[in-house]
């Protein structure tokens, strides 16, 4: 979650102070990753599509270096299809809700390649998933602060293609709000409830799920805190509607 | 849970389910159905969600029909290029600025005050859009122009050219480790002309030029 402080215009690529030098957990990964990252002399061995499926982001991306240095063409490919293809509709769907329909395509490209790229060029990313989430969310406030600051370049016969509604919080500080109330309405729980509301709600994972993973977690308790918290995010977000 | 399933419950739930499968659902047309508080908080809720979703796997058929697969092919240019994110970066800032590349490169030709050899420019833009072109050899003078034309600024376009760092020196241009595999629609075709290369953009001795310093000599 961005707070408002935090929503200075982005620079393509900008580096950040906490970046540029690998975290203790990618080093640990690559020594423990079977293929050497940075020395294209030891053997890659490429691997099928199923596996590299099942691969975290981080391990993706490191197979996707691994193969770019020993120059597999195919192999790099296909690590990058399945990168890109498996964030684009998430990425895709999100911006939906925020942006005008005829930007989100190329927001979306823009918020991807930025993600993949920066964790390319030396930027120690930490988990790829909520880096992309970040990229996602300055992206979007971004477009908001560009589009108050120029005129409005809406196509102006609108988007037959896309029909719907204008996003509903149609400025960054709309978005970022609705994100703290979120977070706020989870703060509110202790650890074992917000994990509950975390699998059920959010996730969207089963209440037999939450109970197997969450210690005396019972049905009727798990269905119990779920609705408190569904009450609860509404009258905090009604509040925070004025 | 003998409760009734709220409208808010209802259209969650659907598009999980929806999406979940595969499809790609618009989720627009869920928040159409509600107004209001109703709406605010499906939204929040389908944020969250998709906030966590887990990558989808992999499927070749979607793949080829998505807009994915351009993204892919411009960043396999870029990884393989010499010249960082710019085939990522360029084609896109055009298309968010509403302009076709012949229209960029008149324009750049006229205000660069070389609207005689058009097509020279066009061969460097191109080259710029592929990744071909060492980055630091185009002048701030024709990033600073062409920033202007596509909304940004020469600061930005410079930071995307460092965006990433070649394999190994020399083995970009052309010894690209990626190739451009998707199939441009016909505006771009025609609107990029015969195919350019380095090669080709540079001229030999006798023909070097005023647009060969602007896009070779840096500056």
């Amino acid at each position: 979650m961005l707070p408002h402080g935090q929503l200075e215009n982005v620079h393509y690529f900008s580096q950040r102070p906490d970046v540029g030098k690998p975290d203790a957990a990618s080093l640990d990964q690559r020594q423990n990753h079977p293929i050497a990252c940075d020395s294209p002399t030891l053997a890659f061995r490429p691997r099928p599509e199923h596996e590299l499926d099942r691969l975290p982001d981080e391990e993706l991306l490191a197979y996707l270096r691994d193969a770019r240095a020993a120059g597999d063409t195919d192999a790099a490919r296909t690590a990058l299809q399945v990168l890109v293809f498996g964030h684009w509709s998430i990425v895709v769907a999100r911006l939906r809700m925020k942006l005008p329909a005829h930007v989100v395509e190329d927001t979306a490209g823009d918020v991807i390649a930025r993600a993949i790229t920066s964790s390319f060029s030396g930027e120690s990313v930490g988990e790829f998933k909520a880096w992309l989430n970040t990229i996602l969310r300055r992206a979007i406030a971004d477009f908001y602060r560009e589009r108050s600051r120029t005129i409005a370049t809406d196509p102006l016969d609108g988007d037959d293609e896309h029909p719907g509604p204008e996003p509903t919080t149609a400025n960054a500080a709309g978005y970022v709000e609705t994100q703290m109330v979120i977070q706020a309405a989870l703060d509110e729980l202790r650890q074992d409830h917000r994990r509950l509301v975390e699998i059920v709600v959010f996730e969207a994972r089963s209440a037999a799920d939450a109970c197997a993973e969450i210690e005396d977690m019972t049905p009727d308790n798990a269905y119990q805190i779920v609705r408190r918290f569904r009450v609860r995010l509404r009258e905090l977000l009604e509040d925070d509607n004025g | 849970m003998g409760e009734p399933m709220s409208d808010v419950e209802r259209l969650r739930e659907r598009f999980i389910a929806e999406f979940e499968a595969g499809s790609e659902p618009d989720p627009r047309a869920y928040l159409a159905e509600l107004d209001g508080a109703d709406r605010r908080e499906l939204e929040a809720l389908l944020d969250a969600y998709l906030d966590r979703a887990p990558r989808r796997t992999f499927d070749a058929t979607a793949f080829a029909a998505s807009p994915a697969r351009a993204l892919v092919d411009d960043l396999e240019q870029s990884l393989g290029g010499q010249a960082g994110a710019w085939p990522v970066v360029l084609p896109r800032l055009r298309q968010a600025a509403r302009i076709k590349r012949t229209d960029l490169v008149r324009q750049l030709a006229a205000r660069l005050g070389v609207a005689d050899r058009e097509a020279k420019v066009a061969s460097y833009y191109h080259a710029m859009e592929q990744g071909t072109l060492e980055p630091s050899g185009v002048s701030d003078r024709v990033l600073d122009l062409l920033a202007e034309l596509v909304g940004t600024t020469r600061e930005r376009l410079r930071e995307a050219a460092e965006a990433l760092t070649p394999r190994s020196p020399g083995q970009a241009a052309g010894d690209a480790l990626f190739a451009r595999t998707a199939i441009p629609d016909l505006e771009s075709r025609t609107a990029m002309g015969p195919p350019a290369s380095p090669a080709a953009a540079e001229a030999a001795p006798e023909d070097h030029d005023e647009v060969d310093d602007l896009f070779l000599g840096g500056g």
